[in-house]
């Protein structure tokens, strides 16, 4: 379970110039870059698996900076977001970094805060993609399960010893070792410990 | 010759008062010396005029006349009989009334074709009844309140209160009303003119303001314009310096980029040159006095309002200069604004602004904005008329910047100097027009 390692910066900006700047100046160090010239743009296009941010103006035609940032919580898209705006204001920046922005960088800003930034925040996105893609690996598990082995793994999750489950179902209790012993072999997992973790995560996400 | 019976009757009633009086029958006379006789009659006499036809020259009269000649011509009231004499000179008396008797009759006869019997009537009433003449009560200078009751007073002469009352009342009324009306146009008129005073001065303080706002808004722009492409150059800077080491395609891509950035910054700075000029060069002939005269009196308010003198010393004969009276007259009125702004020892009793012209060759006037403010720091001295630089808290910079750009149109200079002894002096010239040149 590898992800990708090519890091993607996503450059949203009405202006050109500015739009063109921050590209060399993100591929300057090595990171991927695609640019947008307005927040529609970016909504329609296709994001990748891989370990990414947004850089996004605020004011521009169409759909505002924040108004972007509004629609990709509403899609349920996790993206940090550093806005950079030529005129920030307290308010602005308030609303901004309160709905979840990383970073709110004045023009004409410091080369160093913005790479940190990006680098700060595809790290961050990093490392939440694979949690991600963990939770997704469990669930995809538990589903191979059958009906009897989740029953059966709920109990065991639950602290329950064989006999008791045994019991519970009204089966020998030589059954039910069998279908622990099949539950661990389809989850992946060695120890109850691990299984007991695999479950809370799973059940974390939902 | 008077009529014999009334004499007879008249001397029987007067019996009796002889011990009381001195009684004359004048009956024996011309006219003319009944005239000489009534004017002579000694003190405290009275003339009771009976009645006169004809005198002893045979001469026949109408007794009323007559009685009216004597009433002239005599020093002492004149008494008579009868009601129709009242009015011609008599004072009056117990006056025997033709009309009253002739109505009192005429009343007793309708009652007796009534069938009343004669018995009945018992005519008592003489028909006499008091009557005077207000004009000769006035003359003889008898009181009006010695005549006894019931007296009627005749001829009465109104006053000219008592005779046009209404008419002086309505004409006073009509005075006093257009005094009012006056007195109230008056005070309307004052109130008026300081309500404009004031609503003149409120439009001044909003056009002011309202530059400022502009000002301020369009400076915003500006600033966010230049921002701009600053940012991208810083931006395209970074990249290429660390392009540099391995990439030198990539790091000359980015130094294109600045170029890029640096040209559009450009042409915002050349928009906003072409947008302060926007207003069309118009050249006129121009008297320098009238111009500055009339700058003068635009910022005498601010000069007043901080305590400070504000005059021109231009002498009448300049030849006529050429250019835009309306941009020329805006550098001279922000030279002076700069120049008041300058001052701030408020206290300072010399506290003032100077604007003098001098004629140095054939080809310029030099007109100077001379204050006795802070002076010029020497070292600033060449910042000051770059746009936006201000030493002015609220200052946007640009006033100096675009004065000397106008006067460079005019082919002209804008300098400044600091003063021997206090503040500074900013100078500019201005061409003289072709046809007054000497």
């Amino acid at each position: 379970m590898t992800l990708p390692k090519k890091a993607t910066v996503f450059i949203v900006d009405d202006d050109e110039l500015i739009r063109d700047s921050l590209e060399f100046l993100a591929k300057s160090v090595g990171l991927a870059v695609k640019t947008f010239s307005s927040a529609q743009a970016f909504l329609d296009s296709e994001l990748p698996n891989t370990p990414c941010c947004l850089v996004s103006d605020i004011r521009m035609p169409g759909l505002s900076g924040l108004d972007l940032q509004d629609e990709l919580v509403k899609r349920g898209i996790t993206i940090p977001v550093i806005f950079i705006t030529g005129h920030g204001t307290v308010p602005i920046s308030v609303r901004a970094m309160k709905a979840g922005a990383v970073n709110f960088l004045q023009k004409p800003f410091e080369d160093q805060d913005l790479l940190d930034s990006i680098h700060h925040s595809i790290e961050q996105d990093r490392l939440s993609k694979i949690e991600q893609h963990k939770i997704k690996d469990i669930e995809r598990r538990i589903k191979s399960l059958s009906l009897r082995e989740h029953e059966i793994l709920i109990f065991v999750a639950a602290g329950q010893l064989n006999k008791q489950i045994a019991f519970e179902l009204g089966m020998s209790e030589n059954t039910v070792k069998t279908h622990r012993f099949r539950i661990m072999r389809k989850m992946e997992v060695k120890t109850l410990a691990d299984l007991v973790r695999a479950t809370e995560k799973a059940n974390e996400k939902t | 010759m008077m009529d014999q019976n009334l004499k007879k009757l008249a001397v029987k009633a007067l019996s009796g008062l002889e011990n009381k009086y001195v009684i004359h029958y004048i009956d024996s006379y011309t006219k003319q010396d009944l005239l000489l006789k009534v004017a002579h009659l000694p003190k405290d006499s009275a003339i009771f005029f009976i009645s006169l036809f004809r005198d002893v020259s045979g001469q026949s009269f109408v007794p009323r006349d007559v009685m009216a000649e004597v009433s002239q011509k005599a020093n002492s009231p004149v008494f008579s009989m009868v009601d129709t004499y009242l009015g011609y000179g008599t004072v009056g008396g117990a006056l025997l009334s033709a009309s009253y008797q002739g109505k009192k009759y005429a009343e007793m006869v309708v009652k007796i074709l009534a069938g009343e019997s004669l018995a009945n009537l018992q005519y008592t009433d003489k028909g006499n009844q008091l009557m005077f003449d207000w004009q000769q009560l006035k003359r003889c200078s008898i009181d009006e309140s010695r005549l006894p009751i019931g007296s009627i007073v005749r001829y009465r002469k109104l006053s000219t209160w008592e005779e046009h009352q209404w008419k002086i009342v309505g004409v006073s009324i009509i005075i006093v009303m257009q005094a009012l009306a006056m007195i109230g146009l008056l005070i309307q008129h004052k109130r008026r003119r300081r309500a404009e005073e004031e609503a003149q001065k409120l439009r001044d303080e909003r056009a002011h303001i309202s530059r400022v706002l502009a000002m301020g808004e369009i400076a915003a722009s500006l600033a966010h314009e230049i921002n701009q492409p600053l940012s991208a150059i810083r931006s395209y800077a970074q990249a290429a310096q660390r392009f540099l080491k391995n990439d030198p395609a990539e790091a000359s891509k980015a130094l294109s980029g600045i170029i890029t950035g640096n040209r559009r910054a450009e042409e915002v700075i050349k928009r906003i040159r072409m947008s302060l000029k926007k207003e069309p060069f118009k050249q006129t002939r121009i008297q320098l006095k009238g111009l500055v005269e009339e700058v003068i009196e635009l910022a005498t308010s601010k000069a007043q309002e901080q305590n400070i003198s504000l005059k021109s010393e231009l002498i009448l004969d300049f030849p006529a200069t050429f250019g835009d009276r309306i941009q020329l007259q805006q550098v001279l009125f922000n030279l002076i604004l700069n120049a008041i702004e300058a001052i701030t020892d408020k206290n300072n009793t010399h506290a003032e602004v100077v604007v003098l012209a001098l004629q140095e060759n054939t080809q310029f006037i030099t007109l100077s904005i001379r204050d006795t403010g802070m002076g010029i720091d020497e070292q600033k001295a060449n910042s000051l008329f770059d746009a936006f630089y201000t030493t002015k808290a609220e200052g946007l910079g640009i006033g100096l910047s675009i004065s000397r750009s106008i006067i460079e149109d005019h082919s002209g200079r804008l300098w400044a100097t600091n003063n021997d002894d206090i503040g500074s002096t900013f100078s500019f010239t201005i061409p003289i027009c072709e046809d007054d040149k000497k």
